[in-house]
């Protein structure tokens, strides 16, 4: 083998380290760059998108408020069937509507409608129709906090959560189109959005609570009781798992709602003046099941 | 607390990905130039002709195909990447060591040849989500070329 064989050879061998194939930045680097990048640009678009998408909520008109509720209420495919109009049925709404006349949406018409459902719930649905669940009728033992209870559901009319629910899930559905645009795994961005909705969602649960014991104290002229007295129950049935990993639930701690419903009492100075009873046996399921099975 | 709690298992899958990834991609480069050095004799040619100035004794195919996968870091990054463009790193060293492999392999498969005309190399995606646009989960690489055996004079 001669000299410029030899050469070669070293050459080549020297060749097989050098790395010409491969950018020389380091992954790492990228890395940071690329995902500070990408989370800044988003929570740009998102928080501008969530401002205007929110104040336009908040500034529009009554009227317009009202109307785009209404109208979505027919968009929104709506599965409950007006209850039949019976005794119960009749009570809550003249209890809602009592309750209304105090309240800025005196002028709407607001459809009660009973769920043959034992689970404690009770809904505000778009199109203005509040669903109460039968199985929280039975739970209340006065109509002051059946009032509160709806006067709650009102309030989330007031402050048109509905329509603010609707455009974190039009953000939501734009974030989707990113992913589909783009093929990044967006999975952390939306549960990122998901909890961060959940956390609104319960400053507007606290926000409606508020404006509950706000109504219910004027329309029952300045008498307040029974606004705690569904949530202290609640809190009763309200596990260790509940209690631990609040922030997975869309709604506060009963335990806090209550806590935060009596700072206010204390701080409005809203009197207790007793409880209205429920009228006798109207909230018993049998009378509603046997109806359904004559039917 | 509840970010932790949502993010805890990305971190650890993006940690676990870039500590053992890095690993597996050096111990893969140490090889690489180890057996490369070794084979370094044996020449490797694009040219589809065979020459006629030296007397051919034995021709034959010879193949190595290697398949790699990227690591969660990996794959991250370059899903990341894919929004804003721009040379994608990760993905330059992983179809490196893969071409190199494929022609180590090819190359230990001629035992005997005096060189290898004709090589070709191939490439494709393979698994789950190899036929959408959106990721490379893993490739393969297959080198292939024709192995030839001079006559010693």
């Amino acid at each position: 083998m001669d000299e410029s064989q030899k050469n070669l050879k070293e050459k080549k061998l020297e060749m097989i380290q050098m790395t010409i194939n491969q950018s020389d930045e380091h992954p790492l680097k990228s890395f940071v760059h690329v995902l500070g990048g990408i989370l800044v640009f988003l929570s740009i678009v998102y928080c501008s998108l969530k401002v205007v998408i929110d104040a336009s909520i908040y500034l529009m008109p009554d009227s317009t408020a009202i109307y785009l509720t209404k109208s979505l209420g027919d968009i929104i495919i709506f599965n409950q069937e007006s209850s039949e109009k019976n005794e119960t049925q009749k009570y809550v709404q003249d209890l809602l509507n009592r309750l209304k006349e105090n309240s800025s949406l005196k002028n709407v018409d607001i459809e009660v409608i009973i769920r043959s459902d034992s689970t404690l719930n009770a809904l505000s649905y778009p199109g203005y129709k509040i669903v109460v669940n039968q199985g929280l009728l039975e739970f209340v033992k006065s109509e002051n906090e059946l009032a509160f209870i709806l006067g709650h559901e009102l309030g989330h009319y007031h402050y048109r959560h509905l329509l603010k629910r609707l455009s974190s899930s039009v953000l939501d559905f734009s974030v989707a189109i990113i992913t589909l645009i783009s093929g990044v795994d967006t999975s952390i961005v939306k549960t990122l959005s998901a909890n961060l909705n959940k956390q609104f969602s319960q400053r507007q649960e606290s926000e409606s609570d508020d404006y509950a014991l706000k109504l219910v104290d004027r329309t029952y002229d300045g008498n307040s009781s029974g606004a705690t007295d569904f949530f202290e129950k609640l809190s009763k049935t309200e596990g260790f798992i509940r209690n631990s990993l609040n922030f997975l639930f869309t709604h506060p701690l009963s335990k806090d709602r209550v806590s935060h419903l009596k700072t206010s009492i204390e701080d409005f100075k809203m009197s207790d003046k007793g409880l209205t009873p429920l009228p006798k046996n109207i909230f018993i399921l049998d009378n509603i099941s046997k109806k359904e099975e004559d039917e | 607390m509840d970010l932790l709690f949502t993010f805890a298992p990305v971190f650890i899958f993006l940690i676990l990905g870039y500590i053992v990834g890095s690993i597996v991609e050096k111990n893969h480069y140490k090889s690489i130039y180890a057996r490369e050095a070794k084979l370094i004799d044996l020449p490797v040619l694009t040219i589809k002709r065979i020459p006629t100035d030296k007397i051919v004794r034995e021709t034959f195919l010879v193949q190595g195909s290697v398949v790699i996968s990227l690591d969660y870091f990996k794959r991250f990054l370059a899903s990341m990447k894919n929004l804003i463009g721009g040379r994608l790193g990760t993905y330059e060293s992983l179809l490196d060591r893969a071409r190199r492999e494929a022609i180590l392999r090819l190359k230990e498969n001629a035992t005997g040849a005096d060189i290898i005309y004709n090589l070709k190399l191939e490439s494709c995606a393979i698994g789950k989500s190899a036929n959408s646009k959106k990721q490379i989960g893993s490739i393969e690489v297959f080198a292939y070329g024709t192995a030839v055996k001079y006559s010693k004079v």
